[in-house]
């Protein structure tokens, strides 16, 4: 093989440095990359002598208290049972609303299902259409899929801004809870937050394309509520800022 | 995840985060500060993160961003120029990239400014980068060549 990059090193370095990684036979013949091998040994050698006993303390502590509450939420049965109540009622509230409202609950448009939940300090809540959500903020997902295949997340915010909030990701049919949450960041504004759903492969770049099609042709998130794709979609807007806003 | 399990998971991809913010930033002290906050980003942005090359793509992006951030955000602390702050023992003939990047990288959008240094400054082949930002590898070679076409306009 050619010199591998850094790419490739590190993660042959992740690994463990096993014998059969192609990187180790390379190392074995090439003076120059065991030399450029060197900078991860120094680099391992300063964390863990000096970076980690500095840091661990501050960075266990921010992550210890930041990851209670909101994932319990989803896993203590008790604390899930009155999830499951509070969503019969809100979907129930949802689908009693007049037909005009923007429709982003499960069943009310198309066969793919949306819901975001927003955990803010110990309070988790479902987010309703047009809610205003906080710079720190964390969201996660759940959607209802018409059948096995893909699903990917992104949002846009009214400067065009395209985030992807859950890469593609494949998901049975039915109700499933996504894996992983964002934390929102600063920026204020309206931002919408598409679902898509794929039988085959989704490509991020193709479906960041659409968004950035979409935008063009409407000129406004608020009115952007489907993207120009062949595929089974949702969205669901919200608004971002503070709240004496 | 609970906190020895966090602390391990910091044993284990922090020398990875370091040396990337080092390589990035060049400054040791900010290195070290940008790394915990790498750290905290990428778990709590990505509950499953485990330490194998799966996590790869992730920490990069994430790294990435934010030392281009933190670059972007403030001057440089030392009075070096910026082809002393880029320059690293991986050879001189990599150096005009460098350059080139650093000169024009401003004037590009932030997914261009990522690929551009995931090639010029990582050597990342075409398909590393479209793992590590989530793009098709054809949407990587376009905007490596509209990058290289633009720069050299402003360049010369």
């Amino acid at each position: 093989m050619s010199c591998p990059s850094d790419y490739q090193l590190d993660e042959y370095w992740l690994a463990g440095r096993p014998e059969d990684h192609p990187v180790h036979g390379h190392l074995e013949g090439c003076e120059t990359c065991r030399k450029r091998l060197m900078e991860w040994e120094q680099a391992e050698d300063k964390f863990q002598k000096e970076v980690f006993p500095a840091t661990e303390e501050k960075v266990a502590g921010r992550l210890s208290a930041s990851r209670s509450g909101f994932f319990g939420f989803f896993t203590y049965p008790r604390l899930a049972a009155a999830a499951a109540v509070v969503l019969a009622v809100v979907l129930a509230v949802a689908l009693w609303r007049p037909a005009d409202r923007e429709a982003t609950y499960i069943g009310v448009k198309g066969t793919l299902g949306l819901e975001v939940y927003c955990q803010r300090a110990d309070r988790v809540f479902r987010v309703n259409p047009g809610e205003r959500l906080l710079a720190e903020d964390r969201i996660r997902f759940a959607v209802s899929a018409p059948g096995p295949g893909q699903v990917m997340i992104v949002s846009v915010d009214q400067q065009g801004e395209v985030s992807l909030f859950y890469p593609a990701g494949s998901v049975e049919g039915g109700r499933t809870e996504l894996e992983g949450s964002t934390i929102l960041d600063e920026s204020r504004g309206p931002e919408r937050i598409f679902v898509v759903f794929s039988e085959g492969a989704l490509d991020f770049a193709a479906v960041e394309s659409a968004v950035v099609r979409g935008l063009e042709e409407t000129g406004d998130v608020v009115k952007l509520q489907r993207l120009p794709l062949e595929l089974v979609q949702n969205s669901l807007l919200i608004q971002k800022g503070s709240s004496g806003e | 995840m609970d906190r020895d399990e966090i602390s391990q998971l910091y044993r284990r991809l922090g020398p990875l985060i370091y040396r990337r913010c080092l390589k990035l930033l060049r400054n040791p002290d900010n290195a070290r500060d940008a790394t915990q906050e790498v750290f905290v980003r990428a778990v709590k942005h990505k509950e499953t993160l485990r330490a194998d090359r799966q996590c790869l793509p992730w920490l990069y992006r994430v790294a990435t961003n934010y030392c281009l951030n933190f670059i972007r955000d403030r001057k440089p602390i030392d009075d070096r120029q910026p082809e002393e702050i880029l320059k690293s023992t991986s050879g001189e003939e990599r150096l005009d990239a460098r350059r080139r990047v650093l000169a024009v990288l401003g004037e590009f959008d932030s997914k261009t400014q990522q690929i551009a240094v995931y090639s010029l400054l990582d050597g990342m082949t075409q398909e590393e980068i479209a793992e590590v930002t989530g793009f098709s590898r054809k949407t990587v070679g376009k905007k490596l060549k509209r990058f290289s076409e633009r720069s050299k306009e402003l360049l010369s």
